[in-house]
């Protein structure tokens, strides 16, 4: 895992020095001899190779660096104060929507090709369809500004504020879920142990959830890991349409805007965070399903 | 019971009377920002965003009132002026003090100036000129002492400037003269200005709740500022609001009482009390790379923008009428020139558009023929040129608008828009290895900044352009023209001229910002230049 | 009759056949090919017939977009500025031609002197230009992106996921960090660093997909194939001698189809949604060309004023990602093998 991170730390910190530009957001107006005192200052001046080592040392530190956009701030002064909203958004929105989207999902087994299925499908789908600043401009309209009923935006109504955002965030892992769940269902449904278990007596939902479930969750679990790691490190575009103290922005603005240590410092957080998820959701495999060997034991001809 | 009664009226009526005093609520005032706060500390601001931060904060020499003229403000009056134009000499008010009650004192004012040349600070700052020594200081060649400014004593200042500037008085007007006591920042080392706790405002207000990232933070009113009983509001929040819909609507719930609107929304709100339109001295201009570096180092004339009859061709083939009512919605007006409208007016008090003229009008019939004469030259039917806009909405409307006007006009010229993120826009530019560009240009109060961005030895001319001619008017307006306002604008005039008769840039328009304001909020100014557009230490909600 | 009671049928009631006229039966229905099958299944399926037609005529109508558009899509008409749209003869409010303006219903057609006759079905944007020739050939460009992004799915994304899942592993593990470090690198820094070599445009957005657009298929493929390769009806194929890939492709992969069918139809909104935030970042698209992620943009920006401007691109894009769901369905219905029909 520890090699993972490292590779792509230095592959990004390779890549990212051959971004153009400088990380002055002044650059139009900075004369040569300013640029010159700036590079010196922040030790940009120095050749890649001394510049790598002595970041690799620093971190090993727990020094981040600073951030240029933010007023020479300490890059984890800026991650631990922004990181917080969007980690709850994230994990509000995956939870809610996983949950609906499980529900609606195994409804619309139940129901194959007819009404409810063609509904709640139709309904994750339409959500899936248009992109999450569609639905955030719609939501805040609906019930933010005509029906009054929660804020705006802003971040400073404690778990109100967070509905809308959260809300938004959902559509996505509620869609694959419905959709996972869906699929997967259906073929279990109609296979022989699960007639058996009908011809047993056993009642249409039990047999859904405690039979039908397990295996779908696999397919499932491998999209959501990921998808939560990203739901958590924010969203650009819903962060800003809220007004969200969040994250989200960094992920790209770092950047657009060539604050090294910034862009650094994310990715290694999201990597750190997909490298955990990703060896987790291996292990929850063997959990559910113990047919499933990951670290390949050797088998049969192979 | 009647008893009983009569004392719960009683205690009712007392309880009404206290909640009804108690309710007389704070002042509070909710502006908007549109993004981070970049920096707090008023010797390293260099942009729109860190300038409106500090403002409150700051206190300056000088204020400038809604005419630019300066006013005095921790100067007790205007400076003296010594005879040559080099030395400034400023009287500071005696009872100006600190948030904790420190007094405020004239080497308080010379050490900021002093932090912001100061190579081990690091400042981005580019709105201080002038002063003697600051370059050599800031290559580190001299010692910060010998910057151009000293206390002569607690509270008289000396400055001396490399040449005479008659717009500097106006300068003075900027929040990196605010002072800054030495000892306390010298304490907080590098964490000075990193958060509310490790400053020391000496201007109307305290900032609060701020701790370096935040979209949200406060300034409550200082009462130990030397001017309090003037200070309306008792606290101001300042909102983060990046989404044009969410600062409408905010607005429109009564959650903001300012928000910039973009062109787009204008028509909506065009004839109603909240909409307040500030002109500024912004340019925006279509920059044409005339002189190309290659790779060995020297410069090639451009195969098609070095041919003056094309250039000329642009420069009268847009209708800059349309591009600002139609495109732009009126959040634009159109370039009269190189040097913006407004700036300054003429020795006999004509603006800059009434003395200089219009030099930059539609004229298609004209445009066409230089065109068919460039092309003629050139030896071609048709010309490509690719044209680099930065990512601001406004900046790939103005483009996409260009693109279609010029090649409407202009047939035989095909232009080939590139919307690249700024970091590779700027690279082209300083790799002065492009066609057009789309560029804005904000200077500041002497009008000699505008033509200097095309002087042959600037660091930013893009198009490359070698000329003696402007070099030499450019130089005698920076050293020797001196305080004789008829020779210096006889120079703007010839400069100007120099510039648009040979085609090197094209002016488009000056920018006109837009803002949603609560028609209830007075008092305060706005400013067309500079990095903070409202001042709004004195504003008040009219009664 | 009572339950236990013999029948009895005369012998005279059989009569013995003829040779003649046992091989004069009339013949059995041929067995139908595989294809012919799942035609017929796929009809049975309504929502997945009405959907394939909408997709059909979908395409159709995108892929002529260059015929039938009614103007040129980047031609400017300043005047004619942000009309709404207006369908002949119909009077419902949106599309009328009227606008709602400070509370008002106003003719804007009238208003910017457009003349008698002209109509813009979806009305115009904000430099007066045609939205529905805007939205033809955006949808043109789109629907390329989405098949480009579904073809990189099935194609990388199903064959990096069998060989992990199948061959497990050191290889599958040295497979799995790879695609953790494709995902972990910024793909934004490679965009822009693409941007210094080529124009913006479909090259880079293209480029940026493939370097890692098809990375969750893989996931999800190679989870499936991990369960599937320990089912008996595999173990058994192979003691029966089947190679490697007989095994991925005749029993791994059609069992696989259903999720590998839902995978692929989510990459094509994802496709289509990282063109839309690299055209807000400014990298996308180049100017001014359409597609749907830049009409969607530019329709959210002015959505307080003009609503059908973010409407109606958002509209197309769920009639085609409804339809592409549904679809895809059907299909998955009529592959599986472990489908019964109900």
């Amino acid at each position: 895992m520890v090699l993972t991170l490292f590779i792509i730390a230095s592959v990004t910190f390779f890549l990212m020095d051959a971004l153009p530009g400088t990380p002055y957001n002044n650059q139009d107006r900075l004369t040569e001899s300013q640029l010159e005192m700036l590079n010196k200052k922040y030790g940009f001046d120095k050749p890649l190779f001394e510049r790598y080592v002595n970041y690799l040392v620093s971190i090993v530190h727990g020094d981040f660096g600073i951030s240029l956009q933010f007023s020479d701030q300490p890059v984890s002064t800026l991650l631990s104060q922004r990181m917080g909203p969007s980690i709850q958004l994230g994990l509000q929105a995956v939870i809610f929507g996983t949950l609906v989207g499980v529900f609606l999902g195994v409804i619309a087994a139940m129901h194959q090709n007819r009404f409810l299925d063609v509904f709640c499908s139709l309904f994750a789908i339409t959500g899936r369809s248009v992109p999450n600043f569609v639905v955030a401009v719609l939501l805040q309209s609906l019930f933010a500004v005509t029906l009054k009923l929660l804020p705006i935006g802003l971040w400073d109504e404690g778990f109100r504020s967070s509905i809308l955002p959260s809300l938004t965030l959902s559509i996505s892992p509620m869609a694959e879920s419905c959709r996972f769940i869906r699929t997967e269902m259906v073929e279990v449904l109609s296979s022989d142990y699960i007639e058996l278990a009908r011809a047993k007596g056993m009642s249409e939902i039990r047999i859904a959830f405690s039979h039908g479930l397990r295996n779908a969750l696999i397919p499932l679990i491998t999209v959501l890991g990921p998808m939560t790691v990203s739901l958590m490190t924010g969203s650009l575009v819903v962060e800003n349409i809220f007004a969200v103290p969040g994250i989200g922005e960094q992920f790209t603005k770092s950047i657009l805007s060539n604050d090294y240590y910034t862009i650094m410092a994310v990715t290694i957080l999201f990597s750190a965070m997909l490298v955990v998820v990703i060896f987790l959701t291996d292990i929850l495999y063997q959990l559910i399903d113990p047919r499933v060997r990951v670290e390949g034991k050797k088998h049969g001809t192979e | 019971m009647k008893r009983l009664l009569s004392v719960v009226l009683a205690l009712t009526l007392v309880l009404g009377a206290v909640s009804f005093a108690s309710a007389e609520e704070s002042k509070v005032l909710h502006w908007f920002i549109s993004g981070e706060i970049t920096t707090m500390d008023t010797t390293k601001v260099y942009d729109t965003i860190s300038g409106e931060g500090v403002f409150l904060i700051a206190d300056p020499l000088y204020r400038l009132d809604q005419n630019a003229d300066p006013q005095p403000n921790l100067a007790v009056a205007l400076p003296e002026i010594s005879e040559d134009g080099t030395v400034y000499t400023i009287t500071i008010r005696d009872d100006a003090k600190y948030a904790n009650g420190d007094p405020v004192k004239a080497e308080d004012v010379v050490y900021a100036v002093q932090r912001v040349f100061d190579p081990a600070v690091g400042s981005q700052n580019s709105s201080v000129t002038g002063i003697k020594n600051r370059l050599a200081v800031r290559a580190g060649e001299l010692p910060v002492e010998e910057l151009g400014v000293r206390a002569l004593s607690d509270t008289v200042l000396e400055i001396t400037l490399e040449a005479a500037d008659p717009y500097f008085t106006k300068k003075l007007a900027d929040t990196s003269y605010s002072p800054i006591p030495k000892a306390f920042a010298e304490e907080q080392g590098e964490n000075y200005a990193l958060s509310a706790d490790a400053l020391l405002s000496a201007g109307p207000f305290v900032l609060t709740g701020w701790t370096g990232t935040e979209i949200s933070w406060s300034y409550v009113k200082n009462p130990n500022y030397w001017d309090a009983e003037n200070v309306y509001f008792d606290e101001i929040v300042y909102q983060v609001v990046k989404d044009q819909n969410t600062a409408l609507n905010l607005y429109e719930a009564g959650q903001l009482d300012g928000v910039n609107i973009s062109s787009d929304f204008i028509p909506l709100y065009e004839g109603q009390d909240d909409l307040t339109k500030i002109s500024t001295l912004r340019m925006t201009n279509l920059e044409q790379n005339i002189n190309q570096l290659q790779g060995d180092g020297s410069y090639t004339p451009h195969p098609v923008l070095s041919n003056e009859n094309i250039r000329k061709a642009l420069l009268f083939g847009i209708d800059r009428e349309e591009l600002c009512n139609e495109v732009l919605n009126g959040a634009a007006a159109p370039a009269v020139g190189v040097i913006p409208n407004g700036i300054a007016s003429a020795p006999d008090g004509k603006s800059v558009a009434e003395s200089f003229g219009v030099l930059v009008n539609f004229d298609l019939e004209a445009a066409r023929e230089y065109l068919a004469k460039g092309l003629e030259e050139l030896g071609q039917d048709s010309v490509t040129l690719r044209l680099v806009t930065s990512d601001t909405d406004e900046s790939i409307k103005i483009g996409t608008y260009l693109q279609s006007e010029i090649q409407e006009n202009l047939p035989g010229i095909v232009i080939d828009l590139a919307n690249v993120p700024s970091s590779v826009r700027f690279a082209e530019m300083m790799g002065y290895n492009f066609d057009l560009a789309l560029g804005g240009w904000t200077g500041d109060y002497d009008p000699t900044s505008y033509p200097n961005q095309f002087e042959t030895s600037y660091e930013h001319n893009h198009a490359k352009w070698v000329s003696e001619e402007l070099t030499g008017l450019i130089s005698a307006l920076n050293n020797e023209d001196g305080n004789d306002f008829e020779a210096r604008w006889e120079h703007l005039k010839a400069a100007n001229e120099y510039l648009i008769d040979n085609a090197v840039v094209i002016p488009l328009e000056q920018a006109v910002n837009g803002y949603l304001i609560n028609p209830a909020l007075t008092g305060f100014v706005t400013h067309q230049l500079g990095y903070s557009v409202f001042d709004l230490s004195r504003a008040a909600f009219a009664e | 009759m009572a339950r236990n009671e013999q029948i009895t049928i005369p012998d005279s009631a059989f009569v013995p056949m003829k040779t003649e006229e046992i091989q004069a039966e009339p013949e059995m229905p041929r067995a139908l090919s595989f294809l012919e099958d799942s035609w017929r299944k796929l009809k049975k399926n309504r929502a997945a017939v009405v959907t394939m037609i909408i997709l059909l005529v979908v395409g159709c109508l995108a892929f002529l977009a260059p015929v039938i558009s009614p103007f040129d899509p980047n031609e400017q008409h300043l005047s004619w500025k942000n009309l709404p749209p207006k369908w002949p003869g119909v009077s419902l409010n949106g599309l009328n031609g009227t606008t709602l303006f400070r509370g008002n219903r106003v003719d804007s057609y009238a208003l910017a002197k457009v003349p008698e006759g002209q109509c813009f079905l979806f009305g115009t944007d904000e430099f007066g230009r045609d939205l529905l020739s805007r939205a033809l050939w955006g949808t043109r460009i789109s629907l390329i992106i989405a098949l480009i992004a579904a073809f990189l799915d099935l194609t990388i994304g199903i064959i990096y996921g069998l060989i992990s899942g199948m061959k497990g592993g050191r290889v599958d593990t040295v497979m799995q960090r790879i695609l953790e470090i494709l995902s972990g690198v910024p793909s934004l820094v490679l965009v822009v660093l693409m941007l210094l070599i080529f124009e913006p445009g479909m090259t880079s957005i293209i480029l940026a997909m493939t370097i890692s657009s098809w990375i969750p298929m893989a996931r999800v493929v190679r989870a499936e194939t991990m369960k599937i390769k320990q089912m008996e009806y595999v173990q058994a194929a192979r003691a029966l001698g089947a190679g490697e890939i007989k095994i991925a492709l005749s029993h791994i992969l059609p069992n696989i189809s259903g999720i590998v069918i839902v995978r692929a139809m989510f990459s094509i909104p994802s496709a289509i949604f990282f063109e839309t935030f690299l055209s807000f970042l400014g990298v996308g698209m180049k100017i001014p060309n359409a597609s749907i992620g830049t009409l969607l943009n530019g329709g959210y920006k002015v959505f307080r004023l003009y609503p059908y401007q973010m409407y109606i691109p958002a509209i197309i894009l769920c009639v085609i990602m409804l339809s592409f769901n549904l679809f895809a369905d059907g299909l998955r219905d009529v592959f599986d093998p472990k489908m019964k029909e109900r």
